[in-house]
């Protein structure tokens, strides 16, 4: 199980465990719906490898690897 | 003669321009961060 | 303000970016709105006229989209300063009508609590009703309203559904405020909210009668202009912060997830989906538009169209105008007789406005393909493919486009880089952006190249190349600027690329053309003010003083410009340059494309139109100085191309940056940086080129 939302295979889903508190660039990641105990799937990489475009609470974002790896994930 | 009126002219067109630049200058300089029209000073 | 105005409700529409706020404020007000700025910051403010359901006159101001009233950006924090009141020019709203995007709803639920909360009478509006249904997502909006306690309106802007049940629900008077008004607040940290408050109160720096959440966006915002709160508070706000901070660690975070829990339990009551995300006409085209070839073929067709458009389809317009302009000049040489007042309106005004104004047809048609590509939501798209790319030189993907705008002009590049929401990406993507070689440079550098390559010795592929390595060169310089400005001169914290990818739908094509609009109209006006008065000024440096004879050519080197440029001569002639470049580069700080029909007058070239520029090239190759070389030597002309490229030389751009940017400080870093790196570069050509024997 990949222990990251930055190496989430495209196409799986997962539940997100942990982020750390007080970053303001997570914070906003939190207020568009990314919290802990939140189901995230990753739905395409860019061609490149970065960003990754997610779905959470059935909105697409998509973000770069920096910001996914602070992101703890469990299996769903 | 005419051509006098013409010249007389148009150093005046360029003063007016002039005046109008520093003008625009002056105001812009006085009230920072304020607009026009805003109700700041109440 | 008269006290009609005053009467008049205000009622402000808030929501989420692409939750089609804006298309729904255009279809309310139509052309009845009024387009500004807020004071101090480059957010648009958007305020209009509309006439409700029965009749009765309302005022609508379109506040900018945020995600939450947690500032992070200017426009953001324009969204809460208007909403707590703390805008002195702009009152604080009666009523709020919050649009929400139904397709994602649970997101937009978000700051849909916050806004509640603030106790406003509020009309919640369901739009893009048809994405949601595509989706097969279920919104009981009766049940809404029971539960929140505030009218519940479904609506498609697009088509205008839900449009007259929205005018009903703006003339109801009896809205009561909202039930969802609690802040849900850990005990410590409310008492803590508390205390601060009472300290801000008694120190002047918040109303007497503030609620808890004036400290709470008070404490928890990153971004530093809270408008209306005194500097010598800020430091004491920091204080606060870190002491909740250290009190109670990670709040902020927890409030986050607390309001998320709520919204969760919200959903359960009013939101139907289905289990698995189903097809839809997004998911199906994403397949195809973010496909790792397919997309970056589509981006190619889309880029070349886009190109088509600005530089084939525009030449007819431009032409048109450009036609219009000289018929002008020629009725007013008929009807006036020789003079300078004449000489003023046909050789300062007319070519002076006519040269900015022949760029409208690439500005509106830039602005309506920047308008299209954002309302279908193929923008972020866009932003997606090229971040990666972009991120190399420390930009984000938004900052492509307003970059590869300015290929056309720089004008509406800097003014289309109000789409990047992070104020460093924005504000290094403006920097830049004129590096991009304009088509004001594409004369200049068709003539330069023409001496430097007359026809017949060398072919056209030589010269093609040459044109290619100089849009190289400047979109290298590019790249090179961003990155030096991102990790040496604006090192801050990177603002992380948070993009958000909506769903396609359908272009607002009016809502779009009333913005094209507004944008054309701002542009004329400048041309009509701003650049009037340049021209003048322009004519006059090379009129006065006079001499007596009829000779152009004296009367140049006697004026102010001639002067001016002999000058500069001793700052310029390391670079190559006599004093009669010196003119034409004076006078290329008007507009690049200046410096040709400059030259003609320098060299007292006889060409009967602007077009052929053979007579002025041929002048050019033969020009000799004082002591018989060659003026423009294959040297000179090179180190005269790289300075066209890398000079900032463009007074409309210097001034659009000043407003973009708010300040007079980046406009003169922009101007210096520019010409700087075009005169050491130039400089180093032209003497080691010199020392070599070239």
């Amino acid at each position: 199980m990949p222990a990251t939302l930055a190496e989430l295979p495209v196409g799986s889903s997962a539940i997100v465990q942990a982020m750390p508190t007080g970053r303001s660039c997570l914070t906003r990641l939190r207020e568009m719906g990314i919290v802990p105990g939140t189901r995230v799937s990753v739905t395409r990489r860019a061609p490149l490898g970065e960003p990754i475009e997610i779905c959470v609470r059935g909105s697409h974002l998509s973000m770069r690897n920096h910001e996914a790896a602070f992101i703890a994930i469990s299996a769903a | 003669m005419n051509e006098n009126w013409q010249s007389i002219a148009a150093i005046a067109v360029i003063i007016v321009t002039v005046a109008l630049f520093i003008v625009r200058a002056v105001k812009r300089r006085k009230k920072p961060g304020c607009g026009g029209s805003c109700g700041c000073g109440k | 303000m008269s006290a009609a105005a005053a009467e008049t409700p205000l009622i402000a529409i808030v929501g989420n970016p692409n939750s089609g706020k804006t298309t729904l404020f255009n279809l309310l007000t139509g052309l009845k709105q009024k387009v500004a700025n807020y004071p101090g910051v480059t957010v648009e403010k958007k305020i209009g006229e509309c006439y409700s359901q029965h009749g009765k006159k309302l005022r609508l101001i379109d506040l900018p989209g945020a995600y939450s009233l947690n500032a992070r950006s200017p426009d953001e924090a324009v969204l809460r300063d208007v909403l707590l009141g703390r805008r002195p020019e702009t009152p604080r709203p009666d009523r709020v009508v919050c649009v929400v995007d139904s397709a994602n709803f649970e997101r937009n639920l978000y700051m849909v609590s916050q806004v509640l909360e603030l106790g406003l009478p509020t009309i919640l509006v369901l739009n893009m009703v048809d994405v949601a249904e595509q989706r097969e997502w279920r919104i009981d909006a009766a049940k809404l309203t029971e539960i929140l306690g505030v009218p519940v309106v479904k609506t498609n802007a697009v088509s205008g559904q839900g449009l007259i049940e929205l005018k009903l629900a703006l003339s109801r008077e009896d809205i009561s405020p909202p039930k969802w008004q609690d802040a849900a607040l850990p005990e410590g940290v409310k008492a803590a909210l508390e205390h601060s408050r009472d300290e801000m109160r008694q120190a002047g720096a918040i109303h007497t009668r503030s609620s808890l959440l004036e400290p709470l966006y008070l404490l928890s915002d990153h971004d530093p202009t809270h408008y209306g709160i005194a500097d010598t508070q800020i430091g004491r706000i920091h204080e606060l912060r870190s002491r909740m901070e250290n009190d109670f660690p990670g709040w902020e975070d927890a409030l986050v997830a607390e309001r998320y829990r709520r919204i969760e339990e919200l959903c359960a009551q009013v939101l139907k989906r289905p289990d698995q995300e189903i097809e839809t006409i997004t998911t199906k085209l994403d397949r195809i538009l973010l496909h790792p070839v397919l997309g970056f073929v589509n981006l190619l067709l889309v880029l070349g169209l886009l190109f088509f458009l600005i530089f084939k389809v525009a030449e007819g317009p431009m032409g048109w105008i450009e036609a219009g302009f000289g018929q002008l000049g020629a009725w007013v040489e008929g009807l006036i007789s020789p003079g300078d007042f004449r000489d003023l309106i046909v050789n300062g005004v007319v070519p002076g406005v006519s040269g900015v104004v022949i760029f409208l047809p690439q500005i509106l048609i830039l602005f309506f393909f920047i308008g299209i590509m954002e309302d279908t939501g193929y923008m972020s798209r866009l932003a997606f493919i090229m971040d990666w790319a972009m991120s190399k030189v420390g930009l984000n993907g938004k900052s492509f486009l307003p970059f590869l705008s300015s290929y056309a002009c720089a004008i509406p590049g800097v003014m289309a880089a109000r789409t990047i929401d992070s104020p460093k990406d924005r504000l290094i993507t403006i920097l830049i952006a004129p590096l991009a070689s304009c088509s004001a440079r594409l004369p200049v550098y068709s003539l330069l190249i023409g001496v430097l390559f007359p026809v017949g010795e060398v072919g056209a592929f030589v010269q093609a190349g040459i044109m290619l390595g100089l849009y190289s060169l400047g979109t290298f310089g590019a790249f090179f600027f961003a990155w030096v400005f991102n990790k040496f001169v604006m090192k801050g914290s990177a603002s992380p690329m948070i993009l958000e990818m909506p769903s396609y739908k359908m272009p607002a094509l009016k809502s779009i053309l009333l913005q094209v609009w507004q944008r054309a109209r701002m542009f004329l006006v400048r041309a009509g003010t701003i650049i009037l008065g340049i021209s003048i000024l322009i004519w006059a440096a090379s009129t006065y003083p006079k001499t007596a004879g009829d000779d152009s050519a004296k009367q140049m080197e006697h004026s102010f410009a001639g002067r001016a440029g002999k000058l500069i001569e001793p700052v310029i002639a390391p670079l190559g340059y006599d004093w009669k470049i010196g003119i034409g580069l004076i006078g290329s700080f008007a507009a690049r494309e200046v410096f040709n029909s400059t030259m003609s007058v320098v060299y007292a070239v006889e060409s009967e139109d602007d077009e052929n520029l053979a007579p002025l090239r041929d002048k050019l190759a033969a020009e000799r100085r004082p002591d018989g070389r060659l003026v423009y030597t294959p040297l000179v002309c090179i180190s005269l191309l790289v300075f066209y490229v890398f000079a900032m030389q463009c007074v409309s751009t210097i001034a659009i940056v000043k407003r973009e940017t708010g300040s007079w400080k980046w406009a003169m870093f922009q101007l210096g940086y520019m010409t700087g790196t075009a005169y050491l570069l130039s400089l180093l050509i032209f003497q080691i080129g010199s020392a070599l024997g070239y």
